[in-house]
């Protein structure tokens, strides 16, 4: 369901370009916006003058046939905010749930970011589940076992990360360009039907959320 | 007077009431109703619009089916033919011809505007190709305007995107065939979407027949019952202090209010961009480094809150129908424009829970009975202060300046008196030198006079009296040729001297006249200086055959200087035995080298 299909076609060699909305879920502070960061500029803490906001990035990911360019939406991790987070992931074709290792609260808070995606989000969406802050190993709470155990349950894609130290940063985003369907037809013709579909239902959200009150 | 005659003028209340009776005020453009009635008429009218279009259909289902084919032809043909052709069609089709003409008239500046913006883009394109894009156009156009009145706004959002997607794949088509880049594929669906939307806007926007505008007012209502939330409340990282990051604060606002005034939803996405993007710069100066959506979400709630855009679910509402779909699901504007959705529904649903606060507080809040301290508040006063301070210290700082150059006038107006004062100095000694006339007395009298004063006063030389006598009537019947005040007033210093010494040889009164006669000189010699320097010439012309300066008089008592070249008022001098107080020391000197002189 690549947005914006393909570029190039005539030629053939040079492979298709998927565009895809992916967006990042997870409790504030467990470092999503430094994962993407990393992932996008390649930076850590040495940010440059042009990197004003990590909210909203993209980044294309080569793969042999096709080039997978991703939208990368960072959501609002406050508690306060959980209910806005439909908006975000309407449409999105991947997300990834973030969790610090070092904090047991926010793998629970993943876990229920899960679920929600698998009730309420596009039934073909890909989740990635990834436990950040690797590198802070010895003052790990969560096991990596048990969110293995938690992710191959829930058929999601696991990968413990770490934006300082760029471990698996790449890898997973790869993963998860691997995962996502690329198929050209379900391309194209999903995105006109469905993608106006989700935009209007979008802004009737708050419509709707008007009337209730 | 007044009161009988102004109510003629006058328009009674009732008058500007609603015509339905409802206690509202009506408007001259919704028919004299108030807006909420104007649009049940309006809907009623609507819905037996649409009974009749049902009625008509069912009625002659073959009729307008054979109306239809002809509008079907018609939209193969050119634009120009179109218009010819929808001529001869039944009235509904002028009807939509006619307006589509009011449209483009009403906003021919608008449209001529897309169209310089897009020239380049235009200029490059195949004439067939733009021929084909514009008669695309129209018939979109017409069929909007045939449906308007029918039709929900929901059916009309999806008439608009299917009209996009038709675009887009045509469009399309050209890619593939490689005419045109991708690139220039989505900016001729841009130019399509904004010259279709400026020219439909007063009609899709906020259109009477939907309940936008009461959705309107109650989120203003709702935010201004905000209006209390601040920063803290919302745990947003906003520096508030900072004077850049208040800059940028209302730059943001600023963009956002924007967003009412654009036509076009592309437009109003851009608004939304740029308030977003200062948004991210605002945060950067206040986070120190690239913002997340952690603080960017609550910031941009806290911009809307305090913004307050006019007509903001409209403007939400109208993006996200009319605008093309594709632009809103992906991309930076997509995103931004969620985020906005995103802030409008948190303002909505917002409870106690999701400031962190208790019930009783917020509702203390919401109802304006409690009113938080609030940094924002605050930090605006302290500015507000700190502005009028600086006023004031600018203010006391041209006080300062004008000041300094009242002292420097003041300096210079000294200097230019001293000057003065020199300059009538050397007049006087000029004149002095000029004239040999020398006021003269008899040089024992004076000597005596000045030498001793106790003796002076006990023993006046009765000869110099005599002599003084004398002489005074002479320069009265000299001076008189004059008209010269001062002349006058050393006549009558002179005539009553000798008389009190004739009549009362108590000669203690003696020093209170002189005294008396030196103070009215004094007073009188900045006034009659001239007059002076006159009477001093006169005085001097007339007496100058005696020649003697033994004698002070007043001028040398004013000018200390002028002690060589002097020779005195014998006259008067001989008339008065004592000197002056503090010039006698002088006198006296004078007199004793005088004397050694001799």
């Amino acid at each position: 369901m690549a947005s914006r299909g393909t570029a190039q076609r005539p030629n053939g060699t040079q492979g298709k370009i998927c565009q895809f909305k992916l967006v990042l879920l997870g409790e504030s502070a467990v470092g999503k916006s430094s994962l993407v960061l990393r992932f996008v500029k390649g930076q850590f803490h040495e940010y440059q003058e042009s990197t004003i906001g990590a909210a909203f990035l993209t980044q294309t990911v080569c793969l042999e046939e096709t080039t997978v360019k991703f939208e990368i939406w960072d959501t609002a991790g406050q508690e306060r905010y959980h209910s806005l987070a439909p908006m975000y992931y309407r449409g999105a074709q991947a997300a990834i749930v973030v969790y610090d290792i070092t904090n047991q609260d926010t793998f629970t808070r993943a876990t229920t970011w899960v679920k929600e995606l698998q009730r309420q989000a596009s039934p073909s969406i890909v989740i990635a589940l990834a436990g950040n802050k690797a590198d802070l190993g010895n003052k790990r709470v969560v096991e990596y076992e048990e969110a293995q155990a938690y992710a191959e349950e829930n058929g999601l894609l696991f990968m413990e990360t770490s934006a300082k130290t760029a471990m698996n940063v790449n890898d997973i985003f790869l993963a998860i360009a691997k995962k996502l369907p690329k198929n050209e037809q379900t391309g194209n013709a999903g995105t006109s039907g469905q993608g106006r579909r989700l935009v209007e239902s979008e802004g009737q959200k708050p419509t709707s959320g008007n009337c209730c009150k | 007077m007044y009161s009988t005659l102004t109510p003629k003028c006058r328009i009674v209340e009732s008058d500007l009431k609603c015509k339905s009776g409802c206690d509202y005020y009506g408007n001259a453009a919704w028919q004299g109703y108030c807006s909420v009635c104007h649009r049940k008429k309006q809907r009623a009218l609507q819905e037996e619009r649409e009974r009749e279009a049902l009625r008509q259909n069912r009625d002659s289902e073959n009729a307008g089916l054979a109306d239809q084919k002809l509008l079907q032809q018609d939209k193969n043909k050119s634009k120009l033919n179109a218009f010819s052709r929808l001529r001869k069609l039944p009235s509904k089709g002028q009807e939509q011809k006619f307006l589509l003409r009011e449209l483009y008239n009403s906003n021919a500046s608008d449209l001529d505007k897309i169209r310089v913006d897009n020239q380049d883009l235009l200029k490059v394109l195949d004439t067939a190709l733009l021929k084909d894009l514009q008669r695309k156009m129209d018939n979109f156009l017409i069929e909007i305007l045939e449906a308007k009145d029918r039709k929900k706004i929901e059916k009309l959002s999806d008439l608009t995107q299917i009209f996009y997607q038709n675009c887009s794949k045509s469009l399309e088509e050209k890619v593939d065939q490689r005419e045109f880049s991708l690139e220039v594929k989505e900016r001729l669906l841009d130019y399509i979407e904004k010259y279709t939307m400026t020219m439909l806007y007063r009609l899709l926007f906020c259109p009477p027949f939907t309940n936008d505008e009461e959705n309107d007012l109650e989120i203003q209502k709702r935010i201004r019952q905000l209006n209390w939330v601040s920063v803290k409340n919302l745990e947003c990282k906003i520096h508030e202090t900072s004077v850049e990051v208040r800059e940028l604060v209302y730059t943001s606002m600023m963009d956002l209010l924007n967003m009412d005034a654009a036509k076009a939803p592309q437009e109003k996405l851009a608004c939304i961009v740029h308030c977003c993007s200062n948004i991210f710069l605002l945060l950067q100066q206040s986070v120190g480094g690239p913002a997340s959506a952690d603080e960017f979400l609550p910031a941009l709630i806290f911009i809307v809150l305090k913004a307050n855009p006019a007509r903001l679910k409209s403007n939400i509402n109208f993006i996200t129908r009319f605008c093309n779909a594709s632009r809103l699901m992906t991309g930076e504007s997509g995103y931004y424009f969620t985020n906005l959705c995103c802030a409008v529904s948190f303002i909505e649903n917002l409870t106690a829970e999701s400031l962190n606060m208790t019930k009783s507080d917020f509702n203390a809040y919401m109802s304006g009975e409690g009113v938080p301290a609030n940094t924002w508040e605050s930090a605006l006063m302290i500015c507000e202060n700190l502005h009028l301070i600086c006023e004031d210290i600018n203010l006391l700082q041209e006080l300062k300046n004008e000041n300094e150059k009242i002292f420097v006038e003041s300096k210079n107006l000294e200097i230019d008196m001293l000057d003065f004062c020199n300059k009538i100095q050397v007049d006087v000694i000029d004149a002095l030198n000029k004239s040999s006339l020398k006021f003269s007395t008899n040089q024992k009298v004076s000597l005596q006079l000045d030498g001793d004063v106790g003796t002076s006063l006990r023993m006046p030389s009765p000869v110099a009296r005599k002599m003084d006598n004398e002489l005074p009537e002479n320069h009265v019947q000299q001076d008189m040729t004059e008209p010269n005040n001062f002349n006058s007033t050393l006549l009558q210093e002179k005539s009553p001297c000798p008389k009190l010494s004739l009549s009362d040889n108590n000669f203690s009164t003696k020093p209170q006249i002189h005294s008396d006669s030196g103070g009215l000189k004094h007073d009188d010699f900045d006034d009659a200086s001239n007059d002076l320097m006159e009477s001093n010439s006169s005085c001097n012309s007339l007496n100058s055959s005696e020649c003697t300066n033994k004698n002070l008089s007043f001028s040398s008592i004013r000018m200390n200087m002028i002690s060589e070249d002097y020779h005195g008022f014998s006259v008067q001098g001989s008339s008065i035995p004592t000197i002056p107080c503090n010039t006698g020391d002088f006198a006296f000197n004078l007199n004793v080298e005088d004397n050694s002189n001799k």
